[in-house]
């Protein structure tokens, strides 16, 4: 899954539009939009509501560690060598308030130029008014940046920033900005797609039908945690050394409630036997 | 969003981390004059960026990049039981470089680190003293240099190899090993050899290195750098560790020892050590909790004490063949096994 962010609907609608996601009338919260594989939230603006969107979406969606999250928006610029709608790809991103700083991995591939955000708590008006080293100024990076890597793995954290303005007019102009991200999207598209597959290859081998017979046998046969987490690392062990033989066979145990601990004993132990590498 | 197939390259060493500390030192110009290209980062303190959470290890392997840190704290370490000591026992390790340019399938640093990337820390000088101190305190000393690292393979990175055969030479008392999987002898053939600088080469059976060995230079290249070595004058220890056991170990090992000794001066051999499969029982949890799935990890292995590794018969069936195979070239004395 893909999981974008956008702070307002005017960053949003460009990717909206490129990807023809549909808006989900049932969520509440946040505002969400919904492709096959894409999801996109409206977060809002700073860092807070950014981070309580994050997390929302992320857990709503149940979001694997393979996931990708993006977040996609403008930006002003403190650099002076980029120019006005260059995407930009963030490799540190500060909070300036808390003062931290994060790192996204980034390992595949790309067209963009890189650069560190600043995220400030308001607005900034004016370069001189940015105390820290960097490349852009944003509102939303850093919270974005910190929720996500609750969830995922750090290199599917990727923030993508269009530079709007140069921190000398803070004023908006929504046709804009649906043309300068519209301009960047193939490339974006290309990235995502890039990182898609590079998460193929890290992938778990228990696919999720495998997942959920693990999960409905230790239901039925009322497993300890332990003895879950047991069965989950033996299947594990046997897809991998066995080089991915379904686990079909264990469907013979989905239907088995047995009566007694001693039964759950012996099921377990017969599974065990079935399953040794 | 349709599964296209994108055509995406992994891009190795396509950053630089750097902490403002070690802008300073001249090793870090060194390396960084090495890699213009890459985009430079400036970072704080190293593990902010190698301990970062839901790292990927074996991805990060595709697409390794470089942490230039300056070191703090302790720089020598007692070396762990699970180590060969070649019957010293003042035995030390010093990690001037965390992690390492291959990308061995049983690597015990999958365990032990959250990130593949490699860290060079820049302040050598500052082990090179530690060393010195602690070899003044204890008269004689083992240091291992290469343990959490291929230094040998970093050498056209950074020349460290080098810097610890200069400082160990006429140190009476001072044994400094550089252990390799390395062909890249030429990196430092214009290096004087000194008698208490140890070049240790790890050799595996073909299937095994062509299996589980990616990235690392194969048997041939290994035993023609060693042969190289010899030559330049330097000292050279063999290393079967791990052994890993397959059908058809035995027939291959012979032919292993064959082919290493029609090509080396056995008489030139300070020893060899042998060593089964076996992994720390933390790392080998850490390996199985973080989505590392390599097939290695996830055979079945009897549990130690403190390590897990094969079974015991399997164990002493592999240790008899290497060490019967071994005789036939080198006495008992230079025979080491765990
Ligand atoms: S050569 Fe050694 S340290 Fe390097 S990857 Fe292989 S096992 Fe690990």
């Amino acid at each position: 899954m893909v999981f974008i962010c956008c702070a307002f609907y005017a960053e949003a609608k460009p990717v909206i539009d490129f990807y023809g996601l549909k808006k989900n009338h049932y969520a509440s919260k946040f505002d969400i939009y919904e492709g096959e594989n894409i999801i996109l939230i409206i977060t809002g603006m700073g860092t807070v509501i950014t981070s309580a969107a994050v997390s929302h979406l992320l857990t709503r969606y149940s979001a694997q560690k393979t996931d990708i999250a993006l977040n996609i928006g403008i930006a002003g610029a403190v650099n002076p060598d980029y120019r006005k709608g260059e995407a930009v790809l963030c490799n540190k991103v500060v909070n300036t308030f808390s003062e931290r700083c994060f790192y996204p991995d980034i390992l595949v591939k790309h067209p963009f130029k890189e650069g560190t955000l600043l995220t400030y708590p308001r607005p900034v008006r004016g370069k001189e008014k940015v105390f820290y080293k960097g490349d852009l100024v944003d509102m939303e990076g850093a919270g974005f940046f910190e929720a996500a890597s609750s969830f995922l793995y750090v290199h599917n954290i990727q923030l993508i920033k269009v530079v709007y303005d140069f921190l000398d007019d803070l004023s908006i102009n929504k046709e804009e900005i649906y043309g300068i991200i519209r301009d960047n999207l193939q490339d974006i598209d290309y990235y995502i797609k890039a990182l898609v597959e590079a998460n193929e290859i890290i992938k778990n081998p228990l696919s999720y039908e495998d997942e959920e017979i693990l999960k409905k046998i230790a239901q039925n046969l009322k497993l300890t945690f332990t003895m879950e987490r047991r069965l989950y690392n033996l299947a594990l062990a046997y897809k991998i050394v066995k080089k991915d033989k379904d686990l079909g066979f264990l469907k013979e145990f989905l239907n088995i409630k047995p009566d007694s601990k001693r039964e759950v004993k012996y099921y377990f132990e017969l599974i065990k036997k079935r399953l040794s590498v | 969003m349709s599964s296209l197939k994108s055509g995406f390259r992994f891009s190795p060493f396509s950053h630089l981390y750097i902490e403002e500390k070690a802008l300073e030192y001249p090793i870090t110009r060194e390396i960084t004059s090495k890699f213009l290209n890459s985009n430079k980062v400036l970072i704080g303190d190293y593990r902010e960026v190698f301990t970062r959470p839901r790292q990927s290890f074996n991805l990060q392997k595709k697409a390794v990049k470089l942490i230039l840190a300056v070191k703090k704290g302790e720089f020598l370490f007692k070396a762990p039981e699970v180590c060969h000591d070649f019957g010293f026992s003042n035995f030390y390790y010093t990690s001037p470089i965390l992690n390492c340019p291959y990308n061995c399938s049983y690597c015990f640093l999958k365990g032990m680190y959250p990130s593949s990337n490699l860290v060079i820390f820049v302040n050598i000088q500052d082990y090179l003293e530690e060393i010195e101190k602690l070899w003044a305190e204890k008269k004689n000393l083992y240091i291992a240099c290469s343990y959490e690292t291929d230094l040998l393979a970093m050498e056209r990175i950074v020349p460290y190899s080098r810097r610890f055969i200069d400082f160990c030479r006429g140190k009476k008392g001072l044994i400094i090993e550089v252990r390799t999987k390395s062909a890249n002898i030429d990196a430092i053939k214009d290096v004087l050899p000194a008698e208490n600088a140890v070049l240790s080469w790890t050799i595996s059976t073909p299937f095994i290195a062509e299996t589980y060995e990616k990235n690392a230079p194969g048997i041939e290249k290994r035993v023609m750098a060693m042969k190289k070595a010899q030559e330049l004058g330097f000292r050279v220890r063999l290393c079967f560790d791990p052994l890993i056991y397959y059908k058809g170990f035995e027939e291959e090992f012979y032919k292993l020892i064959e082919y290493i000794f029609d090509n080396i001066d056995k008489s030139k051999v300070m020893d060899a050590g042998i060593g089964v499969f076996r992994i720390p029982k933390e790392y080998m949890k850490n390996i199985r909790s973080c989505g590392i799935y390599d097939e290695i990890f996830y055979f079945y292995y009897e549990e130690g004490k403190k390590v897990f590794s094969v079974e015991k018969s399997i164990k002493e069936k592999m240790v008899n063949i290497a060490v019967r195979e071994l005789s036939k070239f080198l006495p008992q004395e230079k025979i080491f096994y765990l």
